[in-house]
């Protein structure tokens, strides 16, 4: 009776203290374990975006986001790294070492690390596999993975994404916090193996979306720019190339592209999307497409008329102390050597001498306002990320050879941009029409923003524009730029061979940029074009890039309905007149002719590195380098833009 | 439990007077009231019980079934969820493969497969010299290469 007693009492004591122990942690500790409890059980797992999409003008997709699988980790619940490591490797194509390592990566015990990346947006089928393995500590979470379903088409313009989202370069980066949108997160709970544990807590705070943008790019036109360009590229053997379209009626960019040419390692191919976006990033001497501007300033101040008769030799000396600057060609046709040009015939026959003539009636003050009012010297209103503002003489700095230099293209450095800014001003009537990439927005809700456009100012008057045009028309028609006539319609433009600068100082005789710049329908413009070819063997603006610029401006114009204005073909015979007068075939070669130019090219190529012809070229040479001194742009002015049947011709 | 809800019965004077009783008159009975019937008010108990019960159990398993009903529709709304994920994926895979299929490069390389090659240097022909209809009589054909393009500029004005 007494042990019974005592069994009773011990286990009621046991049982007492159980209880009070219970007691004990429900109520008085109670709190902190269920937060301990909690914490181990909940997982934060951050919810990436969705990117926006980049459209072009017509909505088709240049750039999407598309939802892809991205697999983790919590390394504190994987049990064994080692196998899991194995296990993974051979299905996520990863590097069975880098997995080791990451799930091994436990963090400290004050901070374990929950959460590490193993791979980024997998396909679908991989995401299975991984899912199949039921491996403990690794999840799965959703990510927006990046796609370029136009390919290389405009791949420069658009850019990429770092695997993590953030733009890298181009529209990506420009537009990165438009593009990118509102993480959200997911809160979780999970079991010990890291599997969710079905009607638990769960909290989602939904990623927002990013807003698409629309460019004003046109993807056709945008493909047809980079088809034309890249097959010339080819043909002349050039470092690379960049043509630019813009709608002068509004300002719209509608293509935009940077081609590179061959090189030991790589073929000739589409600027990519690491690459620069050339027009908007590449500075570079325009040369004689800077004439434009000098002549169009002189005739608005009136230091000059159309008609304005100069007497123009082959060379001028402006400073005794400098070489003179020279014309591309002697002037065989004048007796004595010396022309007698108007200023429309000047811009035509693109006399470095007329021009500087014409300089010398003009205020140093003066050319230079001339370059600024035309948007030299800062960078367009494109918003484009490290858009450089070019380089420009300060008057003050002009000494002997400044002005004339400025005045014929060289001592200025300007993005391709800048030079199709100032011909689209002359193009809309003298005032300018900024230029923008961005059409539109449409944020998450589906709502179209149109993008804000600068508003333009008047640069020049109209009957100075009006006259400048005409002038330019006479350039295609009969002078430099015959190459670039369009069948059924007047244009008008200018061409452009700007010799190089050295690194060591001065100018070399080898590396030009050769370039047309132009717009039509000359009389109602509709599309202004720029057209540059980096280094193409000694070829001239108006042989290489006019081509070029008919080819795409005649798309442009058919492309969008332009009413043929010229259907008697009336420029266009006399350009070709004047082109076969000149010797040059205006051929821009595709397919099996491109194959052919390109023989002829290493032919000539292979023939210019012979023996006879290495000791044919000093004097070659020597008959037309200006010399200069180092770091100055004196007499670097010996622009070429005539049409010379033989390129060793260029001087 | 029967024991207890059976009537019991009650010492009272209210009741049937007993016999031999003296008979107090109509007035005195006139006083009498009915008591309230036990047996009656057990009932009512029993049934208000009941009642009670039956709303319990009822209640419980209306919120058994509310709560089955809110899981099924949980995973009604979650399916349906995960289905508008899956085509939304779906659309935007589709838009993707849209976007691609008409890209310029993907229909020059299926023509390529097709055997189609990249045509030559685009040869734009001239009609032979004419005289534009709207121009006066007596004026040169405006087209002919050595003409003077400003005249020539002159002359396209007035041509249709």
């Amino acid at each position: 009776m007494r042990r019974l007693g005592v069994c009773s009492a011990l286990l009621i004591l046991g049982f007492g203290a159980l209880a009070a122990r219970v007691g004990q942690l429900q109520l008085a500790s109670g709190a902190k374990y269920k937060d301990l409890s909690v914490e181990l059980a909940l997982h934060t797992v951050p919810l990436t975006a969705q990117r926006g999409s980049v459209f072009d003008r017509n909505g088709r997709d240049l750039a999407m986001s598309i939802e892809k699988t991205t697999v983790y980790a919590d390394p504190t619940l994987v049990t064994d790294p080692v196998a899991e490591a194995a296990r993974l490797a051979p299905v996520l194509h990863a590097d069975e070492h880098a997995l080791l390592q990451r799930l091994s990566d436990k963090g400290s015990a004050g901070s374990p690390r929950h959460f590490v990346y193993l791979a980024h947006t997998i396909d679908d089928g991989v995401a299975r596999l991984v899912q199949a393995l039921k491996l403990p500590g690794i999840g799965f979470v959703p990510e927006s993975a990046r796609s370029y379903p136009a390919g290389a088409v405009a791949a420069s313009v658009i850019g990429r994404v770092r695997s993590d989202g953030p733009g890298l370069d181009g529209v990506e980066r420009q537009y990165d916090r438009l593009l990118s949108g509102k993480p959200g997160e997911l809160v979780v709970e999970q079991d010990p193996l890291g599997h969710d544990i079905p009607n638990t807590q769960r909290t989602r705070v939904d990623a927002q979306r990013g807003t698409d943008v629309v460019l004003s790019l046109d993807e056709d036109l945008q493909w047809q720019a980079e088809y034309s360009l890249l097959d010339q590229v080819k043909a002349t053997g050039a470092r690379s190339g960049m043509a630019v379209v813009l709608d002068v009626t509004n300002g719209d960019v509608l293509a935009m592209a940077s081609v590179r040419g061959a090189t030991a390692t790589a073929a000739a191919g589409v600027a990519g999307p690491g690459d620069n976006n050339a027009p908007l990033t590449d500075l570079f001497e325009p040369g004689s497409t800077n004439k434009l501007i000098t002549l169009s300033w002189a005739l608005e101040h009136g230091r000059v008329a159309a008609d304005t008769k100069f007497a123009v030799p082959d060379s001028i000396r402006v400073d005794p102390h400098v070489a003179p600057y020279r014309d591309a060609e002697p002037h065989r046709g004048a007796p004595d050597g010396i022309e007698h040009w108007t200023t429309a015939d000047i811009l035509r026959e693109s006399s470095n001498v007329g021009t500087i003539k014409i300089a010398q009636r003009m205020r140093n003050q003066e050319v230079a306002d001339g370059m600024r009012a035309f948007g030299l010297g800062e960078p367009t209103t494109i918003d484009w990320p490290y858009q450089p503002a070019g380089l420009l003489l300060s008057p003050s700095r002009y000494y002997a050879t400044g002005k004339y230099s400025t005045a014929i293209g060289y001592g200025v450095a300007v993005t391709g941009m800048q030079m199709l800014d100032a011909f689209a001003t002359i193009a809309n009537g003298g005032a300018t029409r900024p230029p923008h990439l961005l059409d539109a927005t449409i944020d998450a809700k589906g709502a179209r923003h149109s993008a804000v456009v600068p508003a333009g100012s008047r640069v020049v008057s109209t009957h100075t524009a009006s006259v400048m045009t005409q002038m330019l028309e006479g350039v295609v028609a009969s002078g430099t730029g015959a190459c670039a006539a369009i069948p059924s319609y007047v244009d008008a433009g200018k061409t452009g061979t700007a010799k190089k600068a050295l690194a060591t100082g001065g100018y070399g005789d080898v590396a030009t940029m050769a370039s047309f710049i132009g717009f039509a329908p000359a009389d109602h413009p509709r599309f202004a074009t720029l057209v540059v070819l980096d280094e193409n063997n000694l070829s001239y603006g108006g042989e290489v890039a006019a081509p070029v610029f008919s080819e795409i401006t005649q798309f442009a114009l058919q492309q969008y309905g332009v009413d043929p204005t010229d259907l008697t073909n009336t420029q266009y015979s006399a350009a070709r007149a004047t082109a076969a007068a000149a010797g040059a075939s205006c051929a821009l070669p595709h397919g099996s002719d491109l194959v052919a130019a390109q023989a002829r090219l290493q032919a000539r190529q292979a023939r210019a590195q012979s023996p006879g012809a290495v000791a044919a070229k000093p004097a070659a040479v020597a008959g037309g380098v200006t010399s200069v001194p180092a770091g100055s742009t004196a007499g670097a002015g010996t622009t070429a833009d005539s049409l010379p049947p033989d390129p060793s011709k260029h001087t | 439990m029967s024991a207890q809800l059976s009537p019991r019965p009650r010492n009272t004077s209210h009741a049937t007077p007993r016999p031999g009783s003296p008979n107090r008159g109509d007035s005195a009975r006139a006083r009498l009231t009915v008591a309230p019937e036990v047996a009656r008010r057990r009932l009512r108990a029993r049934l208000l019980m009941w009642a009670a019960a039956l709303v319990t159990v009822a209640s419980l398993f209306t919120l058994v079934a509310f709560h089955v009903f809110a899981a099924q529709s949980a995973f009604t709304l979650e399916r349906l969820s995960k289905e508008r994920t899956n085509e939304q994926l779906r659309y935007e895979r589709l838009r993707e493969q849209v976007a691609s299929l008409s890209s310029a490069e993907t229909v020059i390389a299926a023509a390529a497969k097709l055997g189609m090659v990249q045509g030559g240097t685009v040869v734009s022909l001239s009609l032979p010299s004419a005289r534009p209809a709207a121009l006066p009589p007596g004026k040169p054909p405006v087209d002919s290469p050595g003409s003077s393009y400003g005249k020539a500029k002159s002359a396209l004005d007035a041509a249709p």
